[in-house]
């Protein structure tokens, strides 16, 4: 039986593709690790300018940190740490790199998992109302209204729908609100403002996915059977729909990552994209090399998750695999 | 032609319009740019006046003309995001026919490429290019142009394979055409519809992005407008006048729009 088949299949094709992964990201941290090192920023050069050290301060961290050593030497010695779990430290605050990471995704982790329900939810409502936008094109209904409103928050940089979200937000921090609700909205206003873009392009992708599936004889075979077309007919589109849009959530799920960098700046939080951001424009190699590193980790586990969804989801992507 | 695809000609978005609206802005734009290039910027007063006769949006936290600076900073951020959006295409374009043509361990390696690099964020990806070059204008072209790269690469070895099995390829391989003469005869006209439209699309990206980075801090000498930088700076006085980090971000994003409305008109055009 097909169930069977797959069961034996699917394990062996994605460890297969576990180690292909596996060696993806030792492509990305290895291309950083020369990229950075061979580039103009010199973080020791950061480090004077900042005031933070004098002229032979900064040489004398040089040899202790072996940045004056060949550059193959300092990759053997940086991989033989990563492999025994040890990320380095950070050439500014001495910090372990791998304690830096854990704590700032203490931050990072609820914002950007909320961002993605919020995205995953606005993007599939708004999303299967725009694609009953009129055939012909014309008009004001509310599946155009719902359409533009995609195009154009696709298209809004973060740091604006930050501000305005903050500005829209003012009566409510001057409000007296207990603690708990206040901690709250820190929360959820910067995941409102990545919401609103991530969400806009699941939502657009949603648009196209349910409006090309009305296109499908399946959908013609369901109305020949009396399915109105209503709620009930657009919740059987959206699951034939979701492979696209599985595809695309998973993808930005591992893109929150970027757009924490902006949110956190505009919110003045602590968190991993403004490490990374502070880390590359001072020339903090190690912190640089390993949230990159778990940036492409994080996109290939999405990727799969949203894979292995998909086949769930829908029967043709089983059959097709 | 099979049901479903006469189904699919129903899609509103061919019946769609020229799209005007889209064009005009674009145009407006440009030329309000080149306009303001010509003048000179007119004398800083003191810091954020309302409108008046002499400056006609009022001035910056800094006393400069802000409507002189939206007009200079929109026709600036729109070159950048058009230099990244460019060297994405090229880079991309010979990287993704490379792979897509040649086959065998070269299109293993190229592709391998392709997946490393896609597996980051472009935005991150150009963070780090951006902290190898070290901030600038220049820099945060490059560095979008080179992390938005591998999206092309992908795309155009897709269609590279996809029309290196067409049987007028093969026709012309027989006749004893070169690679480079069925590249440049007989691929690019193939897919320079379809590149122009992903191009559209992927211009808005990079005008998101450039104005990202800028606002970040990544961008050039402050005293240039560009919209990116000038969002941070208005972000800065957003309680005295919010119109202007409203103005800033506002107009970026219509113009993400016009652009990418653009492609999608066109986009549809060539497939028909």
């Amino acid at each position: 039986m097909p169930d069977k088949k797959v069961g034996t299949i699917i394990p062996m094709r994605y460890i297969r593709r576990i180690l292909e992964n596996l060696i993806v990201v030792w492509a990305v941290a290895t291309l950083a690790f020369f990229a950075l090192r061979l580039g103009r920023v010199d973080p020791l050069a950061s480090l004077t300018a900042e005031g933070l050290a004098t002229q032979e301060q900064a040489a004398e961290m040089r040899r202790a940190l072996g940045l004056d050593r060949p550059l193959l030497d300092q990759y053997a010695q940086y991989f033989s740490g990563v492999l025994r779990g040890d990320l380095g430290r950070s050439i500014f605050s001495g910090q372990d790199v791998a304690g830096m990471i854990a704590s700032a995704a203490a931050y990072t982790v609820p914002l950007a998992v909320l961002a993605w329900i919020l995205s995953v939810a606005f993007g599939l409502a708004i999303g299967a109302v725009a694609s009953r936008r009129d055939r012909r094109g014309s008009g004001m209904g509310i599946g155009r209204i719902a359409s533009a409103a995609l195009a154009v928050g696709a298209a809004t940089p973060v740091a604006w729908s930050g501000l305005i979200l903050l500005w829209a937000a003012v009566p409510l921090f001057t409000a007296p609100l207990p603690d708990p609700l206040r901690g709250g909205l820190r929360l959820l206003l910067p995941a409102l403002a990545l919401a609103w873009t991530v969400g806009s392009s699941i939502g657009r992708a949603a648009e196209t996915s349910i409006r090309e599936s009305r296109g499908e004889l399946f959908h013609l075979a369901m109305r020949a059977h009396g399915f109105p077309r209503g709620v009930q007919a657009d919740w059987r589109m959206l699951r034939a729909a979701m492979a696209p849009v599985l595809a695309l959530a998973g993808m930005e799920a591992a893109f929150l990552l970027g757009g924490t960098m902006i949110t956190e700046v505009v919110f003045a939080r602590p968190g991993l994209g403004r490490m990374l951001v502070d880390a590359a424009l001072r020339g903090d190699y190690p912190v640089v090399q390993a949230l990159l590193a778990l940036a492409a980790l994080g996109y290939i586990l999405f990727g799969m998750i949203a894979d292995v969804s998909a086949a769930m989801l829908d029967p043709r992507v089983r059959e097709a695999s | 032609m099979s049901a479903s695809r006469k189904w699919t000609a129903a899609n509103p978005a061919v019946r769609d319009p020229r799209p005007w609206a889209a064009f005009a802005w674009i145009a407006l734009l440009l030329g309000g740019g080149l306009l303001v290039g010509l003048i000179p910027a007119p004398a800083a007063g003191s810091p954020l006046q309302p409108p008046s006769g002499v400056h006609w949006l009022g001035t910056d936290m800094l006393g400069r003309d802000f409507g002189w600076r939206m007009i200079a900073g929109g026709a600036r951020t729109f070159l950048a995001a058009f230099g990244a959006a460019a060297i994405s295409i090229l880079l991309g374009g010979l990287w993704g026919i490379a792979a897509g043509f040649a086959g065998g361990w070269a299109d293993r390696i190229l592709s391998r490429l392709m997946d490393a690099a896609l597996a980051v964020p472009a935005l991150i990806l150009g963070l780090v290019i951006l902290s190898a070059l070290g901030p600038g204008e220049a820099a945060v072209i490059l560095a979008l142009g080179l992390g938005g790269a591998a999206t092309f690469a992908r795309l155009l070895r897709a269609e590279a394979r996809q029309i290196r099995s067409r049987e007028y390829l093969l026709a012309a391989r027989t006749l004893g055409a070169g690679k480079i003469r069925l590249v440049v005869r007989h691929l690019l006209p193939n897919i320079s519809g379809s590149l122009a439209a992903y191009g559209a699309l992927h211009f808005g990206w990079a005008m998101v992005n450039v104005a990202s980075l800028t606002f970040l801090g990544f961008g050039g000498a402050p005293s240039v407008p560009e919209w990116g930088r000038m969002l941070a700076e208005a972000r800065l006085v957003f309680g005295q006048a919010p119109g202007q980090a409203l103005a800033a971000g506002g107009a970026l994003a219509l113009t993400v729009v016009a652009v990418q409305r653009t492609g999608e008109w066109w986009l549809e055009k060539n497939r028909r």
